[in-house]
């Protein structure tokens, strides 16, 4: 291959695979078995960080930006008149083998404009895995997208060979979808995600007791929504997520800031700033929910369709509740020291480990990491000076916002800076 | 009040433990050689590293301790700082004098130093895991330099092992004077004094006529791909120097246009 062509076909088609933000590799143990070339890791590697500060993991590449249909919202949509290019297989293959061999990245990420139809688009990224697994004996991490409308054979054979798939749900609600991509919708998502995960269980069901069964899917499947692009609320957004994660169990959902790359008087203007704070805010919301066992509903309801942008989720809703505060440290469950705002769960654990030598103080607390400016007014503990009798949350609020002044006013930091 | 000197090695400080049992000493206040300037009005012992006596006196923690903390045990004995090793030092003894399991007990200002200490190892083991690089070089070998803020050698060597199974390595730390080198079967441990003149000084690589053909195409590929997926619109470069420490990106191409 010419240098400068692959080159050229390199910038385009990572270019066009950006806007896709996953880029974990984690949540699966492959071994380098047989002496091959590479292995996986469940706790995930990122070798380097773009000017954004967002972690690279894996060689994020569309196969091609042909597209077929025309989603208003994607910069390789049919109508758009820019440079087209595909990959061969063996470019690839060749890319992800050398990046890998030097350490700069820890897998693939392949996704793909549907390129003539669904199936024949499908085939030609499971070829491209099927390859890397079985001729290159590659053990690095692959994520693999699932082409709408692919047949069921071609994605059940390509779970075979991938870590993880995933497929878009691009926006919130269906309606939304059904203004901006009517060639797409919900219940295709709903069709492939379901036959992907009732394999999965199957599988895994069958692998307890014939150890051969191969592996499908093990790093299990995600999925991302652009947020900003249409009218949802906080509430619709967080609604929808809750329910694929627990209707196909998925590992993640991701938010997507909308990125306007169209002209399009329905969307906001080119130019417009990506929500990088809410953004953030709907992270933290998805960590409560996934790790600190908060219902969806507790945070968001009709009363509160919104997330605050002032203070992070996990804050607003202990403000909410003071009737629930404050925590006596020394006594409290597990799951209530969780709640409490400046206590993350790392602290959480050293909590219930170390009050059992002996009751807390405030300056063990503060050595074990919780932030205490904060949560002071939610807990009390050996020698705490906080008595709050009467809390009042305008004053709580205040307070922890006079303090934290840095941390809240600046513009959004675009990271999942978490309680 | 008495300094214990010893060699810096694990070993070398479970012997001072057993030692300290040994000649009843109180208040020991532990240098490594390479951090030791001699005190005068202290009393000085220096300790023999003994691999019998350092192994009692791990078999002894191994009865006390989870395996976490013995791991945290390990890893913190990398450190390169006073105060931390006392800490550790310290802490042994408070794990041995203790009737019940106190490892927990991160209300102790030892137990939580080591904590501490064994996360911050942990950590740079693991930057160097994520930003290490290798090079193709002319006989086919991969090669990396690195220099990180403790001797983590010993700690990334059979990572890389199993994941570069099917291509020969070396990898160099050019603070400690010493490398690995993988030869398809075995990683071995190999010190020599590395010539500087095969090292391009401007561009921090190898020279070119080191590197194998196509590695300078690949590199571009790579400058190239890292260009192309950066998002304008959401550039935060403080965040990037949290997770990318600068000390980095001298090893990293990408990062040097
Ligand atoms: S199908 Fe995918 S690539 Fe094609 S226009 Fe829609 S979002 Fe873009």
């Amino acid at each position: 291959m010419s240098s400068d062509r692959i080159r050229e076909k390199l910038q385009i088609l990572s270019a066009a695979a950006k806007y896709d933000v996953s880029c974990a590799s984690s949540g699966v143990n492959r071994k380098n078995t047989s002496k091959g070339l590479g292995d996986a890791h469940a706790c995930g590697i990122c070798h380097s960080f773009t000017e954004d500060g967002r972690c690279i993991a894996l060689l994020k590449l569309l196969y091609t930006n042909n597209c077929i249909y025309d989603c208003a919202f994607c910069i390789s949509r049919r109508s758009n008149d820019i440079p087209r290019a595909a990959f061969t297989v063996d470019e690839i293959v060749d890319l992800t083998v050398n990046f890998y061999r030097r350490n700069y990245i820890e897998g693939l990420f392949l996704s793909s404009g549907i390129f003539r139809n669904a199936d024949y688009t499908m085939e030609r990224l499971t070829l491209i895995v099927k390859k890397l697994r079985l001729e290159h004996r590659f053990n690095g991490y692959i994520h693999l997208k699932t082409i709408p409308g692919a047949s069921e054979d071609l994605i059940m054979e390509a779970g075979l060979y991938a870590d993880r798939m995933s497929i878009n749900l691009e926006l919130p609600t269906e309606a939304a979808l059904k203004q901006l991509a009517p060639e797409k919708s919900h219940e295709t998502v709903k069709r492939e995600l379901g036959l992907v995960h009732n394999k999965l269980v199957l599988y895994k069901d069958e692998r307890k007791i014939i150890k051969s069964t191969p592996r499908f899917v093990p790093a299990g499947q995600s999925t991302q929504m652009v947020i900003g692009a249409t009218k949802e609320t906080d509430k619709d957004i967080m609604y929808t997520a809750s329910a694929y994660y627990k209707g196909f169990s998925l590992k993640r959902v991701y938010y997507s800031g909308y990125i306007p790359v169209n002209d399009d008087s329905r969307m906001p203007a080119i130019g417009s700033q990506p929500p990088l704070l809410r953004e953030n805010r709907l992270y933290q919301t998805d960590w409560l929910i996934r790790l600190y066992g908060f219902e969806v509903q507790e945070i968001l309801n009709d009363a509160n369709p919104h997330l605050d942008t002032d203070m992070d989720p996990k804050l607003s809703w202990a403000l909410r509740n003071l009737h629930m505060f404050p925590v006596d440290v020394n006594t409290a469950a597990y799951e209530m020291i969780l709640r409490v705002p400046g206590i993350g769960i790392l602290s959480a654990k050293k909590i219930i480990q170390a009050r059992r030598y002996g009751r807390l103080h405030v300056q063990q607390l503060q050595k074990i990491g919780i932030s205490y400016n904060r949560a002071k007014f939610f807990i009390t503990c050996a020698d705490s000076p906080y008595a709050l009798k009467d809390p009042d949350a305008v004053y709580i609020k205040k307070n922890i916002m006079d303090n934290s002044k840095s941390k809240y006013l600046k513009v959004p930091q675009n990271q999942l800076s978490l309680f | 009040m008495i300094n214990y000197l010893y060699d810096g090695t694990f070993s070398g400080l479970l012997s001072a433990i057993f030692d300290s049992y040994d000649r009843r000493d109180k208040a020991v206040s532990v240098y490594p050689e390479f951090l030791y300037s001699p005190d005068l009005f202290l009393d000085e012992y220096t300790v023999i590293t003994d691999e019998q006596k350092a192994l009692r006196v791990w078999k002894g923690l191994q009865h006390k301790l989870s395996d976490r903390w013995q791991l945290n045990m390990y890893m913190a004995s990398f450190t390169e700082n006073r105060e931390e090793i006392q800490h550790l030092f310290d802490c042994i003894h408070y794990i041995f004098d203790s009737k019940q399991n106190i490892s927990y007990n991160y209300g102790n200002e030892h137990v939580i130093s080591v904590a501490q200490t064994a996360r911050k190892v942990h950590k740079e083991r693991h930057r160097i895991v994520e930003f290490l690089r290798f090079q193709h070089t002319v006989d086919g070998m991969f090669f990396a330099k690195i220099d990180p803020l403790y001797n983590v050698l010993p700690l990334v060597r059979n990572h890389f092992k199993n994941r570069y199974a099917d291509q020969q390595w070396i990898i160099y730390d050019t603070k400690r004077r010493y490398g690995v080198y993988y030869d398809l079967h075995e990683v071995k441990e190999v010190t020599f004094n590395f010539d500087e003149s095969l090292i391009d000084k401007k561009r921090n690589k190898l020279t070119e006529n080191m590197v194998s053909q196509e590695e300078e195409l690949y590199n571009n590929l790579w400058k190239d791909y890292y260009k192309s997926i950066n998002i304008a619109e959401r550039k935060n470069s403080k965040l990037q120097k949290q997770f990318l420490p600068q000390r980095f990106w001298k090893n990293l191409i990408e990062m040097n246009a």
